[in-house]
């Protein structure tokens, strides 16, 4: 038998057991922390040295064990071998190789463990001779353990080449194989660990065998979804997991911005008024639109079809997740489909995604350092405005200098002359320069870990500055992360504990749109230098009276003021997880999740602020203002979770899980504005005069309290046919009284035909697994308690010396989640040794119940409840390909390419007669842009707009299409129709990455085309542009101006305002270059010398560096978008 | 081993469903749950005085239903024609700024009525909670309120008791829930509000305070309790209340005895040391600035804002004294409502003839705290008598009622058409600004020309739509 040697020998144990066990723990704990420490403190970071002459090879052992951190088990004596060392400061391969170099024994490293036998046809003299009786059987025999030693029952071994061959471990974790020819390969496996392939050359010794758990989960065979872990070869969900390193090479902004560079499934829907203002958290789908907004709530439609985040099991935030240290995750898996996402029940319909940090690993104290300095440079190829002369001549030919009554006229021809001698001497001010900057950030990253298998840690800090393109505008985080892990024979407790702050600042210089409608020919400043409060004040005279009856202000000059508008986002994390496994195959893990957060935000204008610019005369002490808020949140996420695996008969891989889970959110929040600062210097809350006129504190309150039971059932029968069966029951207080608990489950069915008898003959073909899956998932993002029927009190009001409470509403006892019937079908397939891979699935979803407001007769008392109505559907095709196109490790070229496309179609089916009836007024609403409209039958993405004929030659006028189809010059919203889609018929990206020895380049684009755009730019800046305003170019240009001119632009001075119009709808191709990776890495012998590194990484990113569309229109109207270009450097030691 | 992990999983599970309901039952902060709030009488007392306050807004008696659309509909305020209020006056009810109006107090009405039904639905089951008679004043409070929206809004919307086949439909809504009810006849109507009142009347009789203490008791604190709920009776819907509601509703439905019986036993009504409960208000009252007359008031709301409201926002009749003077009073020069309840303003070069039945004392104190809202007045219980009583009873009672506002040379008609005429013209100067004149006249079907002030273009019309918001679906 092997003898274990670790530490544990050094403990004398001599209490009653049940007290010697909890103690042996707590004393180990200690020990165990102190021995790190001492390690962390004393050691020249895992190098091992060793010059003795003549010392006995278990000396040698133990020394290597105490320098390194690594356990050595052997068998037999090794009592007569001794042996002369001379080393320094090698590691532990080259160690092993020293020591063992001439001697008849073979090593393993299996994790941090050592294991060292007699070479299987050594001559020398062993401790079990050579049974004859089973050599001339051809008998191989062996035990499988776990790295505890602990025999592994039903572990599979088979004979590599020859699947027919296969047999199981018994239940002292031994197997016998008759009738073996050597020399064979066994191939021997079970699920959740590492499979291990051993050649045997001798039936002389017992095969000894310790397989290791799959720790590391960016293991290709596991996929982790946050509940229970699922092997890869049986799994029939729809699922992407990417890797940090494939992360980090698609993008330097955030994980979100990666992500979406990486699966177009995953799509970040652009907001074009935000652009890429660094405190602005994006709007997530995953295969389109699930939710529809109800009647309340119909201009706040921006996340609603957030995807749950789980970080290492436990429900997170997107604003987590983007501002997370990219360098301490290990991989983030998209859940797509039923099979995948109904583990999750209530919270599974937009899709899940998985963040599973990095766990501690051991050896030596390893330091890692990363750091990035980034550039952000607006992008402004959207913008064509007009330069200082051509914009007076616009104005000038728009008549704004002429008036009918004489004297009028005068005063508007010498303003007109005073500006142009301004241009004359040299006015052109570049309005959109004044806000922006190139944005320098920059991100440090140090972490560190190490420990011995036992007891592991790692700790981290990262601080990252970003720095907006508009002045002052900025996000900094600050993480930290220590991660302990500590392994006692079967069990495991691990904790991590997690603090992050973001603070994020708003740029003084207000909306960037502010600047761009400027007249270039206004000087910001005066002759002085100091810039202007209001701009264009005439040089005599009173004229501007009527061309200004109040001068437009500076948006500039606030910017010059003592205001601010920052807010600050603090969170504490710790989870904690105990595992421990019964035995082999039995796990039972209990994990608790805590998390609290904090949010403050102030904002203060000064007194001078333009927006008390109209306070009366009285009301001038009012001036200036502060609005404080605050907000506090707690949760708590526990779960027991057991699962369960075994093999029976061979060819039965029968997996399970079942798992209990209770959670608790609350949150709260509130705040004041006060008013009355006099004094610009003072911004203190407390100098306020008081609080803000007939105004009483804000807030909201909300509580969420859910348990849930998810039950898991995986069987595959000889790694060929394979099935997935999930179950959960969920209840949370979101629901009414009568539908507390609800069921959610998934059916899939899987087929792995390259392990089919007829597949085995070809190489071609490496891997074709065919999936389905149907399901059920719910989404529950609604407001907390409104299936109940609640009572408010009257604040402000009472009867007499009385005070009252009134009703808020019906509640609505039955209202249950909103669900979502998902199909999924699809295939994952390697061809050619692995050189080409495709994955693709087609998908159906149905949203059902969706929660909705129900219309009431006005006798019931409220006009509308909320009842679970409406359904919508969302149909797609995904494909994903990767072709490694060269692989040649010899002279070290690599070249892969993969393509990725998705096709989503969405159309709403039902909808309520509550929320048709609230759309009604958004619908005859005369604007410019269209508003989103939810109608049965459409698309919620589709563009409602009145059908538009162009512009008659004759007069200039737009013709507009009724919805009788007879043209008319009247706009009316009674005529609006679908004209377009703003969801892309298909939308995808493709990279490729390019790798020769240590330098790799990767570059990603994505394209989307099929679907249309609004272009708004056409719409406010040149056919309803206020031509006091500077416009895009394409008045200047491409107006109609006389009769017989085909145009596509209204007439100058025709027609008035021009609302939500087909003309404005274009057919949208883009092409975007996402990001250009280039990354030169070092390691190895050479750099260790001369730099004491073990890792070098320099990597030069840029983001978004062009981008080609067939719609030009302005881009990032209250904030630019922005390029981004960074150096980064990581180095590990 | 095994087994043990079952017994655990077993007993966490039994566990932890059973503290399950507690932990996903959750209660806002900010809100409180109805059941909550429920299990205490206080939380009933909270909810009916919710109700009160509900009653003293804008969209009910605090404006709409007093002064507002409800006197424009009658045209009691100068108002430009193409205003809402002109439009109102013109009764065109199609109009796109009168319909929101009219299907505001409609709905507003309706959502009170499911406030009462909210506290009804529950009281019964938490019969337990409440200290001695609590329960059946707030039950009976409820029952009544319940009738008495419900009665104004057949009134407003409903057909005219003239001719009750013709006209909307509307629903007596019992109890909260989101099935709609169905829409009910006159007659069906009529059964359901006058079994909650002749309920509210059972319940109250045995329980008010108000039977056996005069107002003044009330006012001055010789009505001693330690419960703030109970002080002020006079400003609930109280056991005279219902009686007098009963009569108003009884001549709605037709039933001139009923009526009768009930108005006269208010009006016989004496304290317990002797007394009028309810005595006609005379010039005296009007001296003490009590210009809503609250000695009248059987139910009145109390409305801490009441002052202030038509301080800044003047109800205005004329530029001078000659068109109320002439028209709707006949220029008497005795009538004390002619003389006091009217003041021409002057600002500027303009001059306004103001109505200044809610104007403020020009001193303060709480003797002087006419904040009042009449919905419920003794003198209403003399024009139900003096209408339904036998001609000799009724010219007494005319007199009687003529004497107290300064006229005494009082004659009743025998003629049922003069007497017809003579009481539309009572009710527009007695209830002025009140929000009675528009059923009055809707009751008696008056003629254009009987109505004070209708502009010439005006088409009569006492029988608006029904609001949009309650859907065509029912009816």
């Amino acid at each position: 038998m092997y003898k274990k040697k670790a530490i544990d020998r050094a403990v004398q144990w001599d209490f009653p057991v049940g007290v010697s066990k909890i103690l042996r723990v707590m004393k180990l704990t200690v020990l165990l922390t102190i021995l790190a420490l001492v390690q962390v403190s004393a050691k020249s970071f895992g190098q091992i040295s060793l010059n003795k002459t003549n010392i006995p090879l278990e000396k040698v052992f133990s020394e290597i064990e105490k320098q390194s951190g690594y356990v050595f088990f052997y068998k037999g004596n090794l009592k007569n071998i001794f042996l002369n060392v001379n080393f320094k400061d090698q590691d532990i391969n080259q160690a092993l190789a020293i020591c063992f170099k001439g001697l008849p024994l073979e090593y393993r490293i299996v994790d941090k463990n050592v294991v060292v036998h007699y070479k299987a046809n050594a001559g020398l003299g062993t401790a079990d001779r050579p049974n004859r009786i089973d050599e001339q059987q051809k008998v191989i025999k062996g035990t499988v353990r776990d790295v505890s030693s602990k025999p592994m029952v039903s572990a599979s071994v088979s004979v590599k080449g020859r699947k027919e061959l296969v047999t199981v471990t018994d239940g002292n974790g031994e197997f016998v194989l008759k009738d073996m020819e050597l020399p064979v390969t066994l191939v021997v496996s079970y699920i959740g660990f590492k499979s291990l392939e051993i050649p045997v050359k001798s039936y002389a010794t017992n095969v000894n065998i310790i397989l290791e758990v799959i720790d590391n989960k960016m293991d290709e065979l596991v996929i982790s979804t946050g509940i229970f872990k699922k092997a890869d070869k049986s799994f029939t969900g729809s699922s992407i997991t990417v890797s940090a390193e494939e992360l980090k090479s698609f993008g330097n902004r955030n994980m979100i911005v990666s992500l979406s560079n990486i699966d177009p499934s995953f799509r970040i829907i652009e907001n074009n008024n935000m652009g890429s203002n660094p405190n602005m958290l994006p709007d997530i789908q995953i295969r389109g639109n699930s939710s529809l907004p109800n009647i309340n709530n119909l201009d706040d439609i921006v996340g609603l079809n957030t995807p749950l985040i789980i970080l290492d099991g436990f429900q997170s935030s997107l604003q987590k997740m983007l501002d997370i240290n990219i360098n301490e995750v290990e991989s983030v898996t998209i859940l797509k489909d039923a099979s995948a996402t109904s583990i999750y029940g209530s919270r599974g319909s937009n899709g899940v995604i998985v963040i599973t940090t990095k766990l501690p690993k051991p050896g030596a104290l390893r330091i890692s350092y990363a750091t990035d300095l980034n550039l952000e440079v607006a992008d402004l190829s959207g913008y064509r405005l007009l330069d200082a002369r051509e914009k007076l001549e616009l104005e000038r030919k728009a008549g704004l200098y002429n008036s009918g009554i004489i004297q009028y006229d005068l005063g508007l021809k010498n303003y007109y002359n005073s500006i142009l001698n301004d241009i004359n001497s040299g006015v052109n001010t570049d309005w959109l320069s004044i806000p922006l900057r190139t944005g320098v950030g920059q991100r440090h990253n140090l972490s560190l870990s190490g420990g011995v298998p036992i007891f592991r840690y790692s700790a981290s800090v990262q601080f990252n500055n970003i720095e907006g393109v508009m002045k002052g505008s900025a996000r900094n985080t600050f993480n930290g992360t220590v991660n302990l892990a500590y392994s006692l024979k079967n069990f495991r407790l691990s904790n991590q504990v997690i603090i992050s702050e973001g603070r994020s600042a708003e740029s003084k210089y207000g909306a960037f749109r502010d600047y761009v409608k400027m007249n270039p020919y206004w000087n910001p400043y005066d002759s002085d230098g100091n810039v202007l409060k209001l701009l264009g004040a005439p040089k005599s005279d009173d004229y501007t009276q009527i061309l200004w009856p109040r001068l437009p202000g500076n948006p500039m000059y606030n910017a010059t003021l003592n205001g601010f508008d920052k807010s600050k986002l603090s969170e504490v994390t710790n989870n904690t997880s105990l595992e421990w496994s019964v035995f082999t195959g039995l796990t039972v893990r209990a994990q608790l999740g805590l998390t609290k957060l904090t949010e403050q935000g102030d904002k203060f204008r000064p007194a001078d602020h333009t927006a008390f610019a109209n306070y009366a005369e009285s009301d001038l002490f009012r001036r200036g203002d502060y609005n404080y808020r605050i907000g506090n949140g707690f949760k708590y996420d526990g779960a027991l979770n057991v699962q369960f695996s075994r093999v029976f008969k061979e060819k039965h891989i029968l997996f399970s899980g079942v798992d209990f889970g209770v959670r608790q959110d609350r949150n709260s929040r509130y705040g004041f504005l006060a008013e009355g600062f006099t004094n610009p210097n003072f911004d203190f809350i407390s100098m306020a005069l008081q609080y803000a006129k007939d105004q009483k504190p804000s807030g909201d309150e909300s509580l969420v309290n859910a348990v849930a039971l998810t039950g898991n059932v995986n069987y595959s029968y000889d790694d060929r046919y394979f099935t997935d069966i999930s179950v959960r029951f969920d209840g949370s207080s979101q629901f009414g009284v009568n539908n507390r608990i609800a069921p959610f489950w998934s059916a899939g069915l899987g087929w792995n035909i390259h392990n089919e008898d007829f597949m085995k003959d070809q190489t071609f073909v490496n891997r074709l697994k065919l999936r389905g899956s149907t399901g059920i998932t719910g989404s529950q993002s609604f407001n907390a308690y409104q299936a109940l029927s609640t009572y408010r009190y009257y604040t402000d009001k009472r009867y007499h010396n009385l005070i009252g409470a009134y009703l808020l509403g019906i509640g609505n006892e039955d209202l249950k989640w909103q669900q979502s019937l998902k199909h999924d079908v699809g295939f994952d397939a390697e061809f050619i040794e692995g050189r080409f891979r495709v994955t693709a699935d087609y998908y159906l979803s149905t949203t059902r119940d969706l929660v909705s407001s129900i219309s009431l007769p006005a006798s019931n008392g409220f006009t509308s409840y909320v009842e679970n109505i409406g359904r919508m559907r969302n149909t797609g095709i995904e494909f994903r390909t990767t072709g490694i196109l060269v692989q040649q490790p010899s002279n070290g070229w690599y070249w892969s390419v993969t393509a990725a496309f998705s096709h989503n179609r969405n159309k709403i089916l039902n909808i309520s007669d509550a929320l048709k009836d609230a759309q009604r007024n958004r619908q005859m609403e005369s604007s410019a842009a269209p508003s989103p409209l939810y109608y049965e039958g459409f698309s919620t993405n589709a563009i409602w707009v009145v059908p538009s004929l162009g512009i008659d030659p004759s007069n200039g006028k737009e013709v507009y299409l009724d919805r009788n189809d007879k043209t008319t010059y009247v706009w009316s919203g009674n005529d609006l129709r679908v004209m377009g889609n703003s969801e892309p018929k298909v939308q995808g990206n493709f990279s490729t990455l390019v790798s020769y020895r240590n330098i790799s380049l990767n570059a990603s684009f994505g394209y989307r085309f099929g679907g249309q755009q609004y272009n708004q730019t056409l719409i406010n800046m040149v056919e309803n542009a206020d031509y006091k305003y500077n416009v895009d170019r394409r008045v200047y240009e491409e107006r109609w101006q006389k009769p017989g001119d085909v145009s596509f632009f209204k007439g100058l001075m025709v027609g008035g305002t021009t609302y939500k119009s087909s003309r404005f709808v274009q057919d949208e191709k883009t092409l975007v270059c996402q990001n250009i990776n280039l990354q030169y890495v070092l390691r190895g012998e050479a750099l260790k010398r001369k730099l004491k590194m073990e890792y070098l990484q320099i990597t030069a990113n840029v983001a978004e560096p062009f981008r080609i569309s067939s719609i030009k229109q302005e881009r990032g109207l209250d904030y630019p978008f922005s390029k981004q270009f960074s150096l980064g450097l990581q180095v590990t030691f | 081993m095994k087994k043990i992990i079952h017994v655990i999983i077993a007993v966490l599970i039994i566990g932890i469903s059973l503290s399950c309901e507690k932990f996903l039952t959750v209660n806002p902060k900010t809100d409180v749950a109805r059941d909550e709030l429920f299990a205490s009488e206080s939380g009933f007392k909270d909810a009916m005085a919710g109700v009160y306050i509900r009653l003293i807004d804008a969209s009910s008696y605090g404006k709409a239903l007093s002064t507002g659309a409800i006197e424009d509909l009658v045209s009691s305020w100068d108002a430009v024609s193409t205003s809402p209020a002109g439009q109102l006056g013109l009764f065109n009810y199609g109009h796109q700024q009168v319909e929101p109006i009219l299907s505001n107090i409609f709905g507003y009405q309706y959502q009170t009525i499911a406030n009462i039904n909210a506290i009804l639905d529950k009281i019964d089951e938490r019969k337990a909670v409440f200290a001695p008679g609590i329960y059946e004043i707030i039950k009976g409070e409820c029952l009544a309120l319940r009738a008495y929206i419900h009665l104004d809004l057949l009134r407003l919307f409903g057909p005219m008791p003239a001719n009750s086949q013709v006209g909307n439909k509307l629903s007596y809504i019992i109890t909260l829930s989101k099935v709609p009810s169905p829409p009910l006849d006159f007659n069906s109507f009529s059964t359901l509000l006058l079994k909650d009142l002749q309920e509210a009347e059972v319940l109250l009789k045995g329980v008010d305070p108000i039977r056996s203490y005069s107002l003044l008791d009330f006012k001055n604190g010789n009505f001693k309790s330690e419960d703030e709920f109970m002080k002020y009776r006079y400003l609930r819907m109280n056991y005279y209340a219902v009686k007098a509601l009963q009569a108003r509703a009884y001549l709605w439905f037709n039933q001139p005895q009923n009526a009768y019986d009930a108005a006269k036993s208010l009006i016989i009504t004496e304290n317990l040391g002797g007394g009028k409960k309810f005595r006609l208000g005379e010039s005296t009252d009007f001296n003490n600035e009590d210009n809503v007359l609250t000695c009248e008031h059987i139910f009145g709301l109390y409305d801490f804002e009441l002052y202030s409201k038509y301080r800044s926002n003047s109800l205005i009749k004329g530029r001078d004294e000659v068109v109320v003077k002439n028209q709707l009073y006949g220029s008497t020069g005795l009538d004390i409502r002619e003389l006091r309840l009217w003041v021409e303003t002057k600002s500027n070069y303009q001059s306004d003839y103001v109505f200044k039945k809610y104007y403020s004392p020009t001193d303060g104190g709480l003797l002087k705290d006419f904040k009042q809202i009449p919905l419920l007045r003794i003198s209403e219980m003399y024009l139900i008598a003096v209408e339904t009583a036998g001609q000799s009873e009724a010219e007494s009672l005319w007199r009687e009622f003529q004497k107290a506002r300064g006229l005494d040379e009082a004659y009743l008609p025998n003629d049922a058409l003069q007497k017809k005429k003579l009481l539309i013209k009572e009710y527009r100067k007695e209830f002025y600004g009140e929000g009675q004149a528009f059923y009055a006249y809707k009751r008696f079907d008056a003629a254009e020309e009987d109505i004070v002030f209708v502009p010439v273009e005006a088409v009569v019309n006492y029988l608006p739509p029904l609001p949009k918001i309650e859907g065509t679906t029912l009816n």
